[in-house]
């Protein structure tokens, strides 16, 4: 048992270090993403897996976090700093919402969320001489860890990395703490667990108020990432993608979600370049997976796979601006 | 959830296979580096195809495919690839989008964006890859001064264009007392921000201001406003769906023939005039373009144009065609895809728009534009524009944001 | 402000709210009694408003087009129901990616069928008008919106307290279980729930096409504000989405004439304030997930 846990961590870690050897440029840019990405949704996958608190606005902690770095690296330029306060600011909204919010279950707490992402959003959105409005605004802080500005690709990559691994392991060993005992405890039966003088509030506070922490975490390195932030960070849309990758990837682990933001981060951005019909199959994908998903992603992938590969070919190979007119037609349906 | 858990490895293992292949896929293809006689030019363009500016992003491809097809989709003896990349209207997607066609399909230039945010968002990545975007639509005003860059040329409109020149006419010959309405965001204050001081300026007055949010579903409330208001005359900054909202209940709560309304180009545009109908007639303002501007370029275009898509241009198609106009002219001047090369070029780059002939300043890297009255009217069961006269003539933008007034 | 002007503003904000109401019913409901969170529920009112719109491109006629476009509708939500939901009772988070992928399939197909450019719905000639009530013009459109929400509340309520199907309907979001050992067929009462709920939200589409437009992504911002009057409404009752669907209306309205700076907000606050004080809002009967 204690070889199967470990065995696919390590792979993983063999996997990660090693993947800039084959990658190219744009493959290490992605991929960066995609572990940033996987942060934040495996601090999804935390609340809804462990704690059964299923949330529509967590993008608010990862968009907070971006923003802390981006307003607050306008004075002070010291990366430590910067991100430390990102995850702690984000921890402690999330600490004093899940106090108010906590006793909502179920669709109830869903909508609390998203009602609170909506109102972060609003106000990053509404403070235009602060934050830029809708516009956004550059990043200015650097990343320095004490030896000089981390500016190229694969230097970043690895740094990536290292937060995932870290916050991976740290992860793991909070849900085996007596702690994420009780946690797990309640998920699977809240009255026992209440009946057994558990004080079920004080530990789902624990969790969520963690789960924050980590989405701002996330956040301040996407902003690092792109050197810019939007409202579109704190959007309930982004909230809903998380809570997708979350499912996708398989709900109740820790590595689930993970592979789940590199899933849909990878696969929409193949999809939608080669495709503008790229929602739709996004969606067949999603409800197949739900459908057919017991019998394997694999021949989810079959299917698609067969779906794109005439467009393909045709994108690729004539030029796109053909002579007769010939599949140059705006796609208007 | 048992079953779930029951599956989650198998699952598990089969996606991370999958990722891992559509990673290495994504890395190996696509890496033919352009360059040399024959070679294609690759241009990349980065426009929002879903979301609430898909109509806007089709127009601006519609514009594109037109120009590049007249031409045999060659500059010079070289073949034209254009790759076209959905940005969601996100900056962050769009970040990802530009890294795919910079790094993995090696585009010698790009082309968009829609939306401000995205402008913004690309700014410092293209100053630092040093790569050449000609702006197809971004009107944000800041682009053409704080966040000027050498690589940054704008053949749209900027926001501060839009929003003066028809002020002097209205003020002189409307009314002095001014509503007007935008929507909460940067790019509807920067509008109305230039009308106001334009309109005062002429001896208007602003009477209200009012700032629903984007994509407000409901123009109710500030129509019964209006109402309440009794302005002389309405001036609206909206787009799309908004707009034609706006201009369908001004006529339901029976404002339209009594308070006149007026507008951005916005609402001179068959975008929105045409499925907004008879409601949009007598809508008057200030355009850089309609179908009915009398130039030899414009004739032709247009007839080519509805040949080829069997509707009336709109602006954002002229802005689609002369971004590729502007590309085919600035590489051939210049010789080369290279971005030192072109940018020399197209610092002061003259061409024939179906706008009129148009020319570069290179001081805010924006279009000096010549911007005509137009009025819409019903004619044969359809709203068309009027030109009535020129509105301004050689409009700048200037080179340093004006003051604020207030 | 004058009493005229303020009359003015809250007609404006229920006629908002009764459309919403339409789609909240169906929505609130489906929740109360299957336990499913359709999250695709605006394609019902895409669907509506675009197959109107097509159908009058086609001389059909307004209303004619509005009952054709409410059954095609009220077909599409039973074939959902009966091939994809009905495989998901019971599993929330599966219903979550189900209905999340359904969403963007109907919205891409619309803007597959029908183009990305904007469309309108023209309000039928025979209400266009306006009236002038006190100095002030008001849509006639409106107060017939108005009018059919009020009937359709009072015709839900009279279903749900005075007739079986209402009793099945309640035992059933009381005790799922209950219904089956009643010998009720429940398969078939879930399918025309569904079915009535999607009709419901193809009607609002139908009706508020000319006020709150036709594109895509009306659909995801409508899903919202339903869901909002659900959770504030409380699950599973008409009265509860029909209470819900007027303080939204009116907040949201009156909101943009008081505080115009907190449009965007408004509505969020509002929900926010109703769960902290009643946490399974103003009219619900406890949580259920």
């Amino acid at each position: 048992m204690r070889a199967n846990i470990w065995r696919t961590p390590t792979l993983f870690i063999a996997i990660l270090l090693l993947l800039p050897l084959i990658l190219t440029n744009y493959g290490v840019k992605l991929t960066s993403e995609v572990l940033i990405m996987a942060i934040f949704v495996m601090s999804l996958g935390l609340i809804i897996g462990f704690a059964g608190l299923v949330s529509l606005g967590h993008a608010a902690f990862f968009g907070l976090g971006a923003y802390v770095v981006a307003l607050l690296g306008t004075h002070l330029d010291n990366t430590y700093v910067l991100i430390i306060a990102a995850a702690v600011i984000s921890g402690i909204v999330a600490f004093v919402s899940g106090l108010l919010f906590i006793r909502s279950s179920g669709a109830y707490f869903l909508m609390i969320t998203l009602a609170f992402g909506q109102m972060l959003f609003a106000i990053f959105y509404k403070m235009e001489s602060v934050t830029g409005g809708a516009d956004g605004m550059a990043v200015s802080a650097s990343l320095n860890l004490g030896f000089g500005a981390i500016e190229s690709r694969v230097g970043f990559y690895y740094l990536v990395t290292i937060a995932f691994l870290v916050s991976y392991y740290l992860l793991r060993v909070f849900i085996s703490s007596p702690l994420g005992k009780g946690v797990r405890g309640i998920k699977e039966n809240e009255s026992r667990m209440t009946a057994l003088g558990y004080n079920i509030r004080h530990y789902k506070l624990i969790v969520y108020s963690l789960s924050g922490m980590l989405a701002g975490f996330a956040g301040a390195l996407y902003a690092y990432f792109n050197q810019y932030v939007s409202p579109d960070l704190l959007h309930w849309m982004f909230s809903g993608q998380a809570l997708i990758m979350v499912i996708v990837g398989g709900v109740g682990t820790l590595v689930g979600p993970a592979i789940g933001a590199g899933f849909f981060v990878i696969l929409q951005s193949y999809i939608s370049s080669y495709t503008d019909r790229w929602p739709m199959i996004m969606g067949v994908i999603f409800v197949a997976i739900v459908l057919y998903g017991r019998g394997g992603i694999l021949q989810i992938a079959m299917l698609l796979w067969n779906k794109l590969r005439p467009k393909r070919h045709k994108e690729e190979e004539t030029p796109i601006l053909p002579k007769e007119g010939n599949g140059f037609e705006s796609v208007k349906g | 959830m048992v079953g779930k858990k029951r599956l989650g490895k198998s699952r598990i293992w089969i996606s991370t296979l999958l990722t891992l292949v559509l990673l290495v896929l994504g890395a190996c293809s696509n890496q033919t580096a352009s360059s040399g006689e024959g070679e294609p030019i690759k241009i990349g363009a980065i426009l929002s195809f879903s979301g609430n500016f898909a109509p806007l992003s089709e127009s601006i491809k519609a514009g594109m495919e037109l120009y590049f097809e007249q031409n045999g989709n060659k500059i010079g003896n070289r073949p034209v690839t254009v790759k076209y990349e959905d940005d969601e209207a996100n900056p962050q997607v769009a970040l990802r989008k530009y890294r795919q066609l910079v790094d993995s399909e090696k585009v010698d230039l790009l082309v968009g964006p829609i939306s401000s945010s995205v402008v913004y968002a690309l700014r410092d990545v293209i100053e630092k890859d040093k790569i050449v975007l000609i702006v197809a639509n971004a009107a944000a005003n800041d682009i053409s001064w704080d966040k000027k860059s050498d690589y940054i040329y704008r053949v749209s409109i900027s926001n501060w264009q839009d929003g003066t020149p028809g002020a002097a006419y209205i003020a002189n010959n409307i009314g002095k007392k001014a509503y007007v309405l935008a929507p909460d965001y940067p790019a509807g204050h920067e509008t109305i921000e230039a009308f106001k001081a334009a309109f005062v300026a002429a001896g208007g007055e602003i009477v209200k201001e009012a700032w629903p949010k984007l994509g407000n579903n409901d123009y109710a409330t500030y129509l019964t406003d209006i109402q309440q208001t009794k302005p002389d005359l309405v001036f609206p900054f909206l787009a799309g769906t908004d707009a034609i909202r706006f201009v369908q209940q001004y006529e339901q709560f029976g404002l339209k023939g009594k308070i006149p309304l007026t507008g951005t180009q916005e609402f001179l545009d068959p975008l929105v005039t045409d499925p907004a109908g008879q409601a949009a007639e007598g809508i008057i303002g200030a355009t850089m373009y309609t179908a009915a501007l009398d130039n030899a370029t414009n004739k032709a275009f247009v007839e080519a144009f509805t040949k080829k898509y069997g509707k009336t241009p709109n602006y954002f198609n002229v802005q689609g065609y002369d971004s590729a106009q502007v590309i085919a002219k600035a590489v051939e001047k210049a010789g080369s895809v290279k971005s030192e090369d072109l940018t020399k070029v197209l610092k002061d780059i003259a061409f024939s728009s179906p706008r009129g002939e148009l020319a570069m300043d290179p001081m805010t890297h924006n279009l000096t534009l010549d911007m005509y009255l137009a009025k819409n009217v019903w004619k044969d069961g359809k709203i068309v524009q009027e030109i009535m006269g020129d509105a301004m003539k050689g409009l700048k933008i200037p080179e340093t944001p004006p003051a604020k007034s207030k | 402000m004058a009493t005229s002007i303020l009359f003015m503003h809250i007609l404006n904000g229920l006629a908002y709210g009764m459309l919403l109401f339409m789609i909240a019913a169906g929505l609130s409901i489906i929740f109360g009694l299957m336990n499913i969170v359709n999250l695709a529920h605006g394609a019902f009112y895409l669907g509506g408003v675009y197959i109107a719109y097509s159908l009058v491109q086609q001389n059909l006629g307004f209303w004619l087009a509005m009952i054709a476009s409410i059954v095609l509708v009220a077909g599409l939500g039973v074939l959902m129901e009966r091939f994809l939901l009905e495989r998901v009772y019971g599993k929330e988070l599966e219903q979550v990616l189900l209905t999340f992928g359904l969403s963007f399939i109907f919205a891409d197909l619309v803007k597959w069928i029908w183009g990305t450019s904007p469309l309108a719905l023209p309000v039928p000639s025979s209400l266009d008008v306006s009236l002038d009530m006190g100095g002030t013009m008001f849509p006639a459109y409106r107060l017939f919106v108005i009018l059919v929400g009020c009937l359709l509340a009072v015709l839900l309520w009279y279903m749900e307290n005075k007739t079986r199907i209402g009793a099945i309907i309640r035992a059933g979001v009381d005790d799922r279980q209950m219904l089956s050992a009643l010998g009720i067929n429940i398969k078939v009462v879930f399918t025309s729930i569904f079915a009535v709920g999607a009709a419901l939200a193809g009607l609002s589409g139908v009706l508020g096409g000319p006020i709150m437009g036709m594109y895509v992504g009306i659909d995801s911002e409508i899903l919202v504000s339903s869901l909002v009057i659900v959770v504030v409404g409380g699950l599973g009752t008409w009265k509860g989405a029909f209470i819900g669907a007027i303080l939204v209306g009116l907040v949201d309205t009156l909101g943009r004439v008081w505080f115009p700076s907190l449009t965007m907000a408004m509505v969020f606050v509002i929900m926010i304030i109703v769960l902290l004080i009643k946490p399974n809002g103003l009219f619900g009967r406890g949580a259920h997930a």
